[in-house]
């Protein structure tokens, strides 16, 4: 009651429209380090609030005389005279966001020394909410809020004019420790999540760029195989890439006083720049390896009934050479950015509009040009076919992007398709262009992370080389990747209008890739507000794996004209030869829903269900399982196999209380694989070494892996007791398990004491029988008064009846000798 | 202490104050300089800059900066500010392009590109330096040489500041015809170019900007 009390204090307070200039910040004493931004239990009055002029917090004073383990949210209005692209930088010491309508903006979460995070957003005149996410483990708490408005050059604090705030400082507060939720598991990286380090089939040679000034909008390989870097700050710089990692790389700058330079192009008449306002060919005329001629070649390029513009990127075609402008005016016109045509001898042409911001071409040669357009919080990619109007066309990359260069793949299983970097720390993206009737849409994957806190550019080399330049708290660096092991993943994706046809790198199991509850795509309207709007489920009505088996039908009739498809895989997906999936999630552009339908060949037997692969056989693996006998199992202290217990479809299914089963035989040594899935709520486990002569139930004499819908179930709120665990003793390091009715996939390994657990691909749980840490962790918990628990080397494998309807299939297993591995 | 004698005393610190903590500027920088992206700033030495207006070619201001404060001296002629004419009274105006410059020997040289009406190209090259000019006024001389001379029979014309808009005048000094045009308030005068060699023209600051500076006086010699 009283709470209902405040609200409603609160909200006629606030519907005064008493606002005051600056920012008010809120602070909860959560007592702990949470490794990420944490969540409030509800219902909690903050410790501290109060009005500041801008958000620039660096001392326990500022933070209202908080220094360790605090939350802060930070709420105002940003007044916006000026419609326009509006560039916004959080640093912060440790992790925050910037929010934004409704729109995460930046995210610059984690543990971490104070770091900038720059993010962009087109916003209209007027009022618009913002708040900032901010929380502090410990040592050193800094949060400050920079911003960039249209045609202004540097970051600077957003302005006490610029915020202004409803929220009373007369709001409750209260004194003493707060709680957070619990934190949940990490999610795996690349499955919803930024990938971890560097793409496992790379190498990389990093060099530091000590020297260098800026960031780098222009790379190319000059004549004699050193490569040149044009920086934002006006100067060109010769580099010569050291043979070894990490070391410092010989740089020269030859040229410098160049006015926002946006782009390079090396030619046998000299290097090729494009200024703010001017195509430039530079020379060495006395070759001393110095620029001595700067020869204006085109400059003004009036656009008709508008300022000439900004121009940016430079792109060969022909003789002439492609250039973008990003007008100084009219910010917000539907048609503000416009491609330029120039000849050798400054004649020019206008070919085409429609871009937004556009930031630079993609490198490489043989498929025509691409662009980089940022606009609002997305970016967007274009090709050029030959049309005047660019609107509509091209790639979306997901919210919170700032693409800043990409280059073509001239070669492999990628050919033709683009790399993209982001100043953003998204790292390298994968652009895989869907041409259809009217133009051209596509997908966007995941490619690798560890390559700095943003990327500036990105170019290929001989070789199939990939040189970047990045950015961490290193300074700038230089990378050389190369590319020697491709891994288990999307390849790209063509739309229909009756669905998307998915191809992978590798073959698919056709048991997983022809669920429909494998596949979660949710489907976002780009017509919205700010380019975005809300997210609809689209249901999958079936998924067929192609004669080709790499390549998976997913019929749907929810996909719309104008909207971003995020696509997530969920379950147990890897490779027919047993590879994990790289990275679980992409993204597809819908400009248009094309009109060609495909009727993919039914969907094959079910083959892959309860069947061995010759290779499998090979490998010494055995079905417990085949689909349609339980020759190999009986009840728990039975010796019939329960018919509560029911084979429907390929599934062994628990239908009715009959208690647990366990299988004819005994096991010592052994690898065992199966597919389960539980109902919402739903708890089963997995036992080994279960004696069928002590005790009245598997578990007095077996450990067990733990089956459960994390969600539902209870048991789901601790780690301890979550899917995949060793229950209650070995918590698993990830939550990696699917939701309710969806398939997994478990794996056991028990050789010798040391047993592993594996779910859907992940190693999650690894630890030894008996030893002291064992012993303790059995006298931890209710394990302690069953003297057999775990104790035996060798014994049954068993199937648990919880009282809740679970499936299984694909069980199997093979026996492995002590010298046995992967 | 009078105007003069403080000038005199910041002539002499300006060396001193100029380069102090700042990271060395390019010699040359487009843009910046607070002239905007149409312009081109150039070091000429002793701590003078000249910034030139790449839409017209022409100079835009000069500036000392110094840690304190930029001093400057706007120079701005609105076009047109190129002419060619074949006759005593046939002066047409010319376009003019932007074409570049190049650093010789150190020295920066700026490329005109001027196209008459009737499609005759001249291009022009400009030397900018800072250097001692009338009465020991510091001051920035440039030499134009037209690199393709044409056919002869026309001349170059170039329209210079002769005073600020503020009304200090500057002493101009050069080796082509100089031609005021109108009244002294109109602060403007036409350069003719000389039809062979070198065509040098002079402005000096006086003393309502600095008079020079010591390492100017005692390294340069007064400009004719």
């Amino acid at each position: 009651m009283i709470c209902a009390l405040l609200w409603i204090v609160s909200s006629l307070f606030l519907s005064t429209g008493m606002a005051t200039p600056g920012i008010t910040i809120r602070i909860w004493d959560i007592q702990v380090s949470p490794a990420d931004l944490p969540q409030l239990d509800p219902g909690q009055a903050p410790n501290d609030i109060a009005v500041v002029p801008t958000l620039d917090l660096n001392s326990p004073a500022d933070f209202l005389g908080h220094e360790n383990t605090f939350y802060l949210l930070a709420d105002a209005d940003l007044a916006i005279s000026e419609p326009g692209v509006y560039e916004f930088q959080l640093n912060s010491d440790d992790g925050s966001e910037l929010w934004i309508a409704g729109t995460r903006v930046i995210d610059n979460g984690g543990l971490h020394a104070a770091k900038k995070v720059e993010g962009r957003i087109a916003l209209d005149v007027g009022q618009h909410p913002i708040q900032i996410k901010f929380f502090q483990g410990t040592v050193d708490a800094v949060l400050q809020l920079f911003w960039k408005p249209p045609l202004q050059t540097d970051f600077v604090i957003v302005p006490e004019t610029a915020l202004k705030t409803n929220l009373p400082t007369s709001l409750p507060t209260s004194p003493g420790p707060k709680s957070i939720v619990r934190e949940k598991s990490p999610r795996l990286p690349g499955h919803g999540s930024k990938l971890e380090g560097l793409h496992s089939g790379m190498d990389a040679l990093h060099s530091a760029l000590p020297e260098l000034d800026g960031h780098v909008t222009g790379m190319a390989m000059s004549k004699d195989d050193s490569l040149l870097l044009l920086t934002d700050q006006g100067s060109l710089w010769r580099v010569t890439p050291p043979e070894r990692s990490n070391v410092k790389a010989s740089m020269k700058r030859i040229a410098e006083g160049l006015d926002d330079p946006g782009g390079l192009v090396v030619a046998d008449d000299g290097i090729w720049i494009i200024q703010r306002e001017e195509l430039t060919r530079l020379r060495d005329l006395n070759a001393d390896g110095v620029i001595d001629e700067y020869a204006a070649i085109s400059t003004g390029w009036p656009v008709t009934g508008h300022d000439s513009g900004t121009a940016r990127g430079l792109m060969p075609v022909g003789d002439d050479f492609l250039v973008m402008l990003t007008k100084t005016s009219e910010q917000a016109s539907e048609h503000r950015g416009t491609l330029v045509r120039i000849s050798r001898d400054g004649s020019w042409d206008l070919v085409g509009d429609g871009l937004l911001e556009p930031t630079g071409f993609s490198s490489g040669s043989g498929h025509g040009p691409a662009i980089i357009d940022q606009a609002a919080s997305t970016g967007v990619l274009p090709m050029i076919p030959n049309v005047r109007d660019l609107s509509g066309q091209g790639v979306r990359l997901p919210a919170g992007a700032s693409p800043r260069s990409a280059m073509w793949l001239e070669s492999g299983p990628w050919k033709d398709q683009l790399l993209v970097v982001d100043g953003g720390g998204h790292g390298i993206r994968r652009v895989a262009f869907d041409q259809h009737d009217n133009g051209f849409q596509g997908a966007v994957f995941r490619v690798s992370q560890g390559l700095g806190d943003s990327i500036d550019h990105i170019m290929g080399g001989p070789e199939d080389q990939i040189w970047l330049v990045s950015h961490d708290d290193r300074g700038p660096r230089l990378s050389r990747l190369e590319m020697h092991r491709h891994l288990f993943q999307m390849e790209s994706i063509e739309a229909y209008a009756n669905g998307l046809l998915v191809r992978f790198s590798d073959s698919v199991e056709p048991l997983i890739a022809s669920e429909p509850s494998a596949w979660f795509i949710m489907m976002e309207s780009l017509n919205g507000a700010n380019g975005r709007n809300a997210m609809d489920r689209v249901v999958v009505d079936r998924a067929t794996v192609l004669a080709d088996g790499r390549s998976v039908f997913i019929g749907t009739d929810d996909l719309n004209d104008g909207s971003l498809l995020h696509l997530q895989l969920v379950g147990p997906w890897s490779s027919q030869a047993g590879r994990r999936l790289h990275s679980n999630e992409a993204w597809y552009t819908m400009n248009e829903v094309p009109l060609r339908n495909m009727v993919p060949a039914s969907t094959p037997r079910m083959d892959g269900h309860n069947r061995l692969t010759p290779m499998q056989e090979a490998e010494g693996w055995t079905l417990l399982f085949d689909g349609e006998s339980m020759d190999h199992w009986r009840g728990f202290g039975k010796d019939h196999f329960p018919e509560e217990w029911t084979i429907r479809d390929g599934q062994l299914i628990r239908t009715q209380p009959s208690g647990d089963i366990i299988t004819r035989e005994q096991f010592d040594d052994f690898e065992l694989s199966l597919d389960w899935k539980v109902e919402p709520g739903g708890n089963s486990g997995v036992f080994f070494n279960v004696a069928s002569d002590i005790g009245n139930a598997v578990y007095h004499t077996g450990p067990e892996m733990q089956l459960l819908d994390n969600q539902g179930h209870p048991d789901g709120g601790s780690p301890l007791t979550s899917a995949g665990s060793n229950y209650a003793l070995h918590p698993p390091l990830w939550d990696v398990a699917a939701p309710a009715d969806s398939w997994n996939r478990s794996r056991l390994v028990v050789r010798g004491d040391a047993v592993e657990h594996w779910l859907n691909g992940v190693l999650i749980v690894e630890y030894r029988l008996g030893t002291p840490e064992w012993r303790r962790r059995v006298e931890d918990s209710k394990f302690r008064s069953m003297p057999q628990y775990g104790s035996r080397q060798s014994g049954h494998i068993a199937l648990q009846d919880h009282g809740e309807k679970v499936s299984f299939r694909n069980i199997r297993i093979r026996r492995l000798e002590m010298g046995d591995s992967e | 202490m009078s105007c003069r004698r403080f000038m005199l005393v910041l002539s002499l610190l300006v060396p001193f104050l100029i380069g102090m903590g700042d990271s060395p500027q390019p010699l040359v920088k487009r843009g910046g300089d607070g002239g905007g992206a149409e312009t081109v700033s150039i070091q000429l030495g002793n701590g003078v800059v000249g910034v030139w207006d790449i839409r017209t070619g022409t100079l835009l201001k000069g500036l000392i900066r110094t840690h304190q404060s930029d001093v400057s001296l706007e120079l701005e002629v609105d076009p047109p500010s190129w002419f060619m004419r074949q006759g005593e009274n046939d002066q047409k105006i010319v376009s003019y392009s932007w074409r570049g410059y190049r650093i010789e020997d150190g020295n920066v040289v700026l490329m005109h590109e001027l196209r008459s009406p009737t499609g005759e190209v001249r291009n022009i090259q400009e030397r900018p330096e800072s250097t001692v000019g009338i009465n020991g006024l510091l001051a920035i001389r440039s030499t134009f040489d037209c690199i393709d001379g044409g056919d002869g029979s026309s001349r170059v014309i170039k329209r210079i500041r002769t005073g600020t808009p503020g009304g200090v005048t500057m002493p101009i000094a050069t080796n082509g015809h100089l031609v005021p045009l109108g009244l002294n308030d109109n602060f403007l005068a036409d350069v003719v170019f000389r039809t062979s060699g070198s065509t040098q023209v002079t402005i000096s600051f006086n003393g309502h900007w600095i008079e020079k500076s010591s390492k100017v006086a005692s390294g340069s010699e007064a400009s004719k």
